[in-house]
């Protein structure tokens, strides 16, 4: 180990969504000097929104600072931020991949949660030195003794006198950090070996191209190399290399073993950055890239329509764009006869999706109608062929098919007792198979189960909110495809089938939800003047039929001198309402109406 | 060019519950200095439209509310005997004042038979006494019956009852009964209105405390008044109207007519030369006013397509339908429209012949869904 390396400390911060992640990384740049709490408070002030989707204040998702320890040595410290959410465990694993080690920040009141425990196993399985921080000790409620024990106990590693702080405060926020310097192993790294440099963030910048974040594993990488992608084989000469500073860019000389920091190589679309991809060099390639890399893939997917057809091209320019910054998001044109033009889109989950939604309705200003998000679904034919289905309407016919699998996912919820019952009562409505239950204290029991994808990826985490009051989490992970008997039902309006509203279900859920959403749609289907029949069809068999009665009654009973003028315009108005209704074969829907027909709520099931 | 002649009395005993015409609640004797000041008004601006629009021939005059029985007797004769002499009133005018039981006596009635009123429009709504205190009306079921009777000893031989469907709780058996009681008093007229919920009446803002009939209950009273008045000797001959024959409303033909009219008094609503203008909704105002430009504005300038779109809505409300050969006369977009409608004949909405296009009794009861198809 160089000395050079032996000052570098690399790092990330695990957390549950509201203990304070943020904050505590605000006090670190503070106390490093990194930032003046005058640049901190004018950055807090504008960039709010930021923050909300980034869980952080500052604008890159990994910054270096400085810092003079107490045996008189400077030391630079890279804190490499985390995703927080399930939907992105796979962009956690790379970015703890970068580290060696983490802060795991334990709420003094409230104690270890779901989706913390499930990135602290993720940090431990890195091999990162995990140093518990109790956070939020100003709180009149705080026991940080309970705190450190409930780490020892619930994730297993040593807590006791690990450091107490209140990072909205500051107290103790100098314990972290000789912490950080004192536990943390610097990075190993052969300066002299081919280049490998793990990708663990990128985005797209509009004058610069694609930067792309790095952490250097061995070798160095300088300005004017010619670098390859390792998964592709995609060859770039490197325009620029540098650390990460809170407010941009700091261009350097190289980037060696050890170090943290961007490069820009005149690369023009995010695609050809895979995170946990390997940099190597071209002209002396490394044998061998990193472990661990596989390529993301959507695990939802969901049609996107522009709700006025003619925004067709504005949807496409909002998704283009989108794309620059957010590789996981794919997608691809798609024909709906009910909808018109739009596209399928694949998410990593649910989360991912609604923030994609809220950002093309709030940052593009489109009005959009999303169809039902399904997941993958993998079909053995009976020709012995097997295909995935992302989207219903490629469903095969039930003839064709002999052995359907749908992805399963081990769930793990964190909740008071209290709430044990009704969670578990959830989870069994929704196809789960209890695997184990454990009493983490008396506070809180945690549930693994193994449920269905398809049976969570709608509204189970808002069900699961409902009936805890708040209180229980989820973490879920992937663990593949099962032998399922699935169908595929359809709606018919008027003896038309409506692609748009077809989806795969579970068997035993096909009767219940084809007659559920039948009722939906009768409720939300504005009488025409013409009755309308709603069919829910499995193959060409009828499960459930409603009828929307033609309307009866809309007439202005009275018309008179200073009614006119008025009237005319409520019948003109009356008009263009029914111009943003979409045409469902002979049948015109509100596109609030669609948009309650996908939506379940808990009570409905 | 026949033109007619409204003129508004915004004052009331008590506001109704569904009511969103301009009125002032005062009582029964209330404010007494606005009203003479209003009726002063009136007058000047009578005279000055009449100068204004040089003396037009007049057709027909309704005096409407508000409560235009309210107003004491030597005011509304004041203001009958200014009309008179402001505009050129045919022999043969219809002459209309609305008057709510309960407001008015024989002597009051007399006096307004007199200066030359020769219809009454009785505004009955229900034959329930809870209905009617639901819409917070002032009267009960035997004042009605009372009113009728004084109205007839007075010798008006030209009376017209609303009723009202669609109240909340009602019934059809209780709108039943209104429709009897209604037919048994032999009124020459009978307007029936399904109840609109308006912006800004105490119905509209608390309508969630309320359970009104549903839309199918609705339509089946609206079909039983149908039957129940023709099979009594009534006629339909517009959407919410019934007469004996000859006994339609002069009134409100013209406005179906596409004709024009003159409005008196605040909120009142004119339209002349394809202008709709009205008198704004301030009383203050409009009695502090000396040539009324300053209280009138102007709803909208109708293009000649605006006027044909107009006429179909309008004319359509009637029985008798849209004549064509009108129609083609009034626009180039003739057959467009002709065309839109007529793709509601298959299916029972809409009928022709004899030169006219109709709504069927079906179609009238969805109008406004079919006219927003074919004008728009």
């Amino acid at each position: 180990m160089t000395e050079r390396q032996f000052r570098i400390r690399n790092f990330s911060i695990i957390a549950h969504i509201d203990h304070g992640k943020s904050t505590l990384a605000d006090r670190l740049l503070e106390e490093t000097h990194t930032v003046t709490s005058r640049e901190m408070e004018e950055q807090l002030l504008d960039s709010m929104e930021l923050e909300r989707e980034r869980g952080i204040t500052i604008k890159a998702r990994a910054v270096r600072m400085k810092y003079l320890h107490s045996d008189g040595n400077e030391y630079t410290l890279n804190l490499i931020d985390t995703p927080g959410h399930v939907d992105f465990n796979y962009e956690v694993s790379r970015s703890l991949n970068a580290c060696e080690g983490a802060l795991l920040i334990v709420d003094a009141t409230q104690g270890v949660e779901a989706q913390t425990l499930a990135n602290a196993y993720l940090a431990i399985d890195a091999g990162l030195e995990v140093i518990p921080v109790v956070n939020k000790i100003d709180l009149p409620s705080a026991d940080i003794d309970r705190a450190r024990n409930e780490v020892e106990e619930v994730i297993g590693i040593p807590a006791e006198g690990c450091p107490a702080v209140s990072a909205k405060t500051g107290q103790n926020i100098v314990d972290v950090l000789e912490a950080i310097i004192e536990q943390i192993p610097a990075p190993k790294g052969d300066e002299n070996a081919p280049l490998k440099a793990l990708i663990f963030d990128s985005y797209y910048d509009p004058y610069l191209g694609v930067v792309v974040i790095v952490r250097v594993m061995d070798g160095a990488v300088r300005t004017g190399d010619k670098i390859k992608m390792m998964s592709t084989g995609a060859v770039f000469e490197v325009t620029d290399v540098g650390y990460l500073e809170p407010f941009g860019l700091s261009a350097s000389e190289a980037l060696s073993a050890g170090e943290v920091g961007y490069l820009t190589a005149s690369i023009k679309t995010l695609s050809e950055t895979s995170v946990g991809d390997t940099i190597t060099l071209a002209d002396a390639p490394a044998d061998k890239p990193l472990p661990g890399f596989k390529k993301v893939q959507p695990m939802v997917y969901s049609g996107i329509y522009p709700e006025d057809g003619a925004k067709y091209e504005d949807l496409r320019d909002a998704l283009v764009k989108l794309q620059l910054n957010d590789a996981a998001l794919s997608y691809e044109p798609e024909t709906s006869t009910a909808l018109g033009f739009g596209f399928r889109c694949g998410f990593l989950g649910l989360l991912h999706m609604e923030i994609i939604q809220q950002r093309i309705e709030r940052e593009f200003n489109l009005d959009i109608i999303t169809t039902a998000p399904s997941v993958i679904y993998k079909i053995e034919l009976r020709d012995g062929s097997s295909v995935f289905i992302d989207n219903p309407s490629k469903y095969p016919p039930q003839d064709e098919i002999g052995q359907a699998y749908e992805p399963m996912v081990k769930a793990s919820i964190i909740t008071p007792p209290d709430y044990v019952g009704g969670i578990m009562e959830l989870c069994q409505e929704r196809r789960g198979t209890f695997k184990d239950m454990k009493y983490l204290d008396a506070s809180r029991t945690e549930l693994h189960y193994t449920l269905p994808l398809n049976e969570i990826i709608y509204d189970f985490f808002d069900a699961l909110k409902s009936r805890s009051k708040g209180y229980a989490s989820l973490d879920y992970e992937l663990i593949g495809y099962f032998p399922s008997k699935l169908v595929k039902l359809d709606f018919l309006l008027n003896g038309e089938m409506v692609d748009a509203l077809s989806f795969i279900v579970h068997e035993e859920k096909a009767y219940p939800r084809g007659r559920q959403i039948a009722q939906k749609l009768k409720e939300n289907i504005p009488r025409a003047l013409f009755e309308i029949p709603i069919q829910a069809c499995i193959g060409g068999k009828v499960i459930a039929r409603e009828t929307v009665k033609a309307m009866r009654k809309d007439v202005l009973a009275k018309c008179y001198g200073g009614d006119i003028t008025r009237k005319k315009k409520l019948l003109e108005k009356q008009k263009e309402g029914k111009k943003k209704m979409r045409r469902l074969g002979s049948v015109e829907v509100t596109p609030e109406a669609f948009m309650a027909v996908l939506k379940f709520d808990d009570e409905n099931r | 060019m026949s033109t007619g002649l409204y003129i508004h009395i915004p004052f009331c005993v008590s506001k109704c519950a569904y009511c969103d015409f301009y009125s002032l609640a005062c009582g029964k004797n209330g404010q007494n200095e606005l009203k003479s000041a209003y009726t002063a008004s009136l007058c000047r601006q009578s005279k000055l439209w009449g100068k204004i629009y040089g003396r037009p021939s007049i057709q027909s005059i309704y005096i409407g509310g508000g409560t235009p029985t309210i107003l004491p007797t030597k005011q509304l004769t004041d203001i009958i005997a200014n009309i008179k002499s402001s505009f050129d009133i045919s022999p043969n005018a219809e002459f209309t004042v609305e008057a709510n039981p309960a407001t008015f006596d024989s002597d009051k009635l007399k006096a307004l038979k007199n200066a030359g009123v020769n219809r009454l429009s009785i505004g009955m709504q229900s034959a329930n006494d809870n209905e009617l205190k639901l819409l917070s009306r002032i009267h009960s079921e035997n004042d009605t019956e009372r009113s009728f009777a004084v109205a007839r000893e007075c010798g008006f031989d030209n009376i017209s009852l609303d009723i009202m469907y669609g109240i909340p709780d009602q019934t059809t058996d209780s709108f039943k009964r209104t429709l009897y009681k209604a037919v048994s008093l032999s009124p020459e007229h009978i307007s029936v209105y399904g109840l609109q919920l308006e912006p800004g009446t105490r119905l509209f803002n608390n309508q969630s405390l309320y359970a009104f009939p549903e839309e199918d209950c609705e339509a089946e009273m609206n079909g039983l008044a149908q039957i129940i008045l023709e099979s009594s000797g009534y006629r339909r001959y517009e959407i919410s109207n019934y007469s004996l024959p000859g006994r339609e409303c002069a009134h409100n033909l013209l406005y179906w007519n596409g004709m024009e009219y003159l409005g008196l008094g605040t909120g009142a609503c004119s339209y002349r030369d394809r202008r709709r203008f009205r008198v704004i909704t301030d009383i203050k105002s409009y009695c502090a006013s000396q040539d009324f430009t300053d209280v009138t504005k102007t709803d909208e300038i109708l293009t000649e397509e605006d006027a044909a779109k107009e006429y179909i809505m309008l004319r359509l409300r009637l029985c008798r339908g849209l004549e064509l050969k009108k129609l083609y006369s009034i626009t180039p977009n003739a057959e467009k429209y002709l065309s839109r409608a007529r793709g509601f004949i298959k299916a029972g909405f809409i009928e022709e012949n004899g030169g006219y296009i109709r709504f069927t009794p079906k179609g009238f009861n969805v109008s406004n869904t079919l006219l927003s198809e074919i004008l728009f």
